[in-house]
């Protein structure tokens, strides 16, 4: 057994093991004596054949030199840096500043306890940012041809502050083209197609490879992606997604089942696996409909049909836009989403949250239809792309105009918006703060300062006689008299200009 | 109606049986180490930190012509403080039966439990039953350890055991596994009690903190020598 003090060579140089800071059955962590920034991971090697050793060998070197190539994967993973020469093992970089996602789902043992540790810590905004950035960097491991596997909270490290997503545990990475016919995973978190195994019989009979037969026991990106939005939805509820009250107060022979994915979704019509604990009961308060329908998607047909599940850039994109409508109480502090619609009462104490500021970001489609427009994004071939999805969110159908954002604001510095390019174009792609929008505590009116020039020369337009006004870096105005409004862009045949105006209700 | 009415779910309990013998030959340097072992077990128990099995932990002795419950089935607390003395005979059926009302009676191991652990530590063949020169199958015909078999939660409990010296009968220790794949700890000095103790925290921890604790295996068994383990 290694234990702390133990001496290891890394490419002939010799190291000595510090601290362990964890581990289980498959190997242990240390620290690394003179290097604080690395630990060290041995691999629990007991029992293993000959054979196994090898292919982990084989897998971890693979690891190495593929995060060497792409930088982007060591951004968002912790990999090997270098192997050890005479143990199955590697050095990677410590996650210092992280916490685990898992400190997120579980709740202080004491009731008392709980309004502090959701209000102060771990609190409702911290998650929709942790949600957005865990899927947009799953995206990234998925566009690098990779599938992460054993995707569970256990695995996820939150940065302390900026709330950034490092993946732990890499070693059961694998090629998305790797055919992989393992169980492998958590209970709970694994797809339910993890589970089945491909009909064999059928493949034998009829000589076919049962590889390429189904997504039958082959982890794939939709199972990574089953996963995340089960710790999506216990991050927002602090519940199991297929963990209702039946279950809750069954046998853990029930709780086995649930967690293979065998029961039904907790928000599925009709099913008798309902929940009343947790923050389930205030579920329509804390999502938004987009959410919801991801949800949906995922855990009732997405159940059993992998391909009918959204992919990672949905749900990064509904996470970061209801980021922009989270209000907090101002009589008791939580948070909630703002309904546009609808009343919105505070989902602990129940008092009016009241009529909010919003901000809308429409592209203008000038001397052109929207659906022109997106027709002549860089000279592609016309597709026939409905002018129906294109609807903003009143259902109205605009003939050239679309909503691309709404971000509800509230009063004071604190409570500053601050707009990056996804707000003013639809795109996940992550960019510099275009602009700090602040509501002056009168609520009637704005101030708009341009932080990095992307669009030309931004201008306040007047509503009535639609006489502009150069923004420069700048200004402070009122509500009710102007929008905002950013050059045209030339695209294709057309052109396509911004423009915001703010609204109350 | 306020947020914390939200209502916590109430974890599950994973119940750890431990029967200890403490007849007369266990005197002296045997039950202190195991004195020792057990602190250090509880405390390691302790320490676990959001668990998803809760730890519930009964101690049973038995000695001297008669079973004691030490400690009932129930959370470990500040209290948990135990000091054995050994004397006596050794009533090991007894304890098997004690063990047996226990389980089945729902009040004491609700549905909503994991599957429990019962761990047996003797140094000495039963005074209630002779297994000398019988093999495992006519062991298995006492009623008192056939029962602990019987049953659905029994039959999937995981059994571990550990013999201290050559006194105790390797088969009546395997009869009470009646599991192939789990071995008898043979302890040779007081070294391996430490070492079966240390082995039995680190199974039941695993599975405390495990996302199915109904699933997670037991560690491995590297801490011992190969003498120390027969199949």
């Amino acid at each position: 057994m290694v234990t702390e003090g133990d001496k290891v060579l890394i490419n002939g140089k010799q190291y000595t093991l510090g601290a362990r800071l964890g581990g289980g059955l498959e190997g242990n962590i240390f620290n690394v004596e003179g290097f604080p920034n690395h630990v060290i991971k041995i691999i629990n090697d007991n029992r293993m054949s000959r054979m196994q050793l090898n292919e982990i060998y084989k897998h971890l070197k693979w690891l190495k030199n593929l995060a060497a190539q792409k930088k982007i994967i060591s951004q968002y993973m912790t990999v090997p840096k270098a192997l050890l020469d005479d143990r199955l093992g590697y050095i990677m970089l410590k996650a210092g500043d992280h916490d685990s996602l898992k400190n997120y789902i579980t709740p202080p043992g004491e009731p008392e306890d709980f309004d502090e540790w959701y209000k102060a810590d771990y609190t409702f905004k911290k998650r929709y940012q942790i949600i957005a950035n865990m899927f947009y960097a799953l995206r990234e491991i998925h566009l690098a041809g990779l599938v992460f596997t054993d995707l569970s909270p256990n695995n996820v490290m939150v940065h302390k502050t900026q709330n950034q997503i490092v993946f732990i545990d890499t070693d059961n990475t694998r090629r998305r083209t790797d055919s992989y016919l393992g169980v492998l995973g958590t209970p709970g978190y694994m797809a339910p197609e993890i589970y089945r195994k491909p009909d064999t019989i059928f493949a034998e009979t009829n000589n076919i490879d049962p590889k390429i037969l189904s997504n039958c026991g082959r982890i794939t990106v939709e199972s990574d992606i089953f996963s995340a939005a089960i710790i999506a939805f216990q991050l927002l509820t602090l519940q199991h997604p297929f963990i209702g009250d039946e279950i809750e107060k069954g046998t853990p022979e029930d709780e086995e089942g649930a967690l293979e994915i065998k029961t039904d979704y907790i928000f599925k019509p009709d099913t008798t696996n309902t929940s009343s604990y947790g923050l389930t009961t205030k579920f329509e308060e804390i999502t938004t409909p987009e959410i919801r329908d991801l949800f949906e998607r995922t855990f009732i047909k997405g159940r059993d049909y992998p391909a009918l599940r959204p992919t990672d850039e949905e749900f990064c994109e509904a996470f970061q836009n209801a980021l922009d409508r989270i209000v907090e109480c101002q009589s008791c502090g939580f948070s909630r989403l703002y309904n546009l619609n609808d009343g919105n009462k505070c989902i602990n104490c129940e008092e009016n949250i009241g009529t909010k500021v919003s901000m809308l970001i429409y592209n203008y489609f000038k001397d052109m239809k929207a659906d022109e427009a997106i027709n002549s994004f860089g000279d592609y071939p016309q597709y026939d792309i409905s002018i129906d999805n294109l609807r903003d969110a009143d259902g109205k159908l605009p003939p050239n105009y679309v909503e691309v954002s709404r971000i509800v604001l509230e009063p004071g510095d604190k409570n500053s918006k601050y707009l990056y390019l996804h707000h003013f174009e639809k795109c996940t792609d992550r960019s510099k703060k275009f602009a700090r929008v602040t509501l002056m505590d009168t609520e009637d009116s704005v101030k708009v300062q341009i932080l990095n020039n992307v669009y030309p020369n931004p201008a306040l337009i007047e509503k009535k006689t639609r006489k502009l006004t150069p923004l420069n870096k700048g200004k402070i105005f009122p509500i009710d008299n102007y929008g905002v409004f950013f050059d045209t862009i030339k695209f294709g045949k057309g052109h396509i200009q911004i423009f915001c105006k703010f609204i109350k209700e | 109606m306020t947020i914390t009415n939200f209502i916590k779910k109430e974890g599950r309990a994973l119940p750890v049986f431990i029967l200890l013998d403490v007849s007369g030959s266990m005197k002296g340097e045997k039950i202190e180490t195991v004195n020792v072992a057990l602190k250090e077990m509880i405390n390691s128990f302790k320490k676990i930190e959001n668990p998803k099995g809760i730890i519930e932990l009964c101690l049973i002795t038995f000695g001297n012509q008669t079973v004691n419950v030490i400690k009932p089935l129930s959370q470990i607390n500040e209290e948990d403080v135990y000091t054995l003395f050994a004397d006596g005979s050794t009533p090991m059926g007894m304890a098997f039966d004690k063990v047996y009302e226990m389980i089945e009676e729902k009040e004491v191991v609700s549905s909503r439990s994991y599957t429990p652990t019962i761990v047996l530590i003797s140094d000495g063949n039963p005074t209630d039953f002779d297994p000398t020169d019988k093999s495992i199958e006519e062991i298995m015909q006492w009623k008192s350890l056939s029962r602990i078999h019987s049953g659905s939660r029994l039959a999937k409990a995981t059994k571990l055991a550990m013999g201290i010296g050559s006194d105790v009968d390797i088969n009546i220790l395997r009869a009470f596994i009646n599991n192939s794949e789990i071995p008898v700890i043979s302890a040779r000095d007081n070294n391996t009690i430490s070492k079966f103790f240390e082995w039995v925290t680190m199974s039941i921890s695993v599975r405390s903190v495990s996302s199915n604790p109904n699933q997670a295996k037991l560690v491995d068994t590297y801490m011992f020598d190969k003498d120390e383990i027969q199949f």
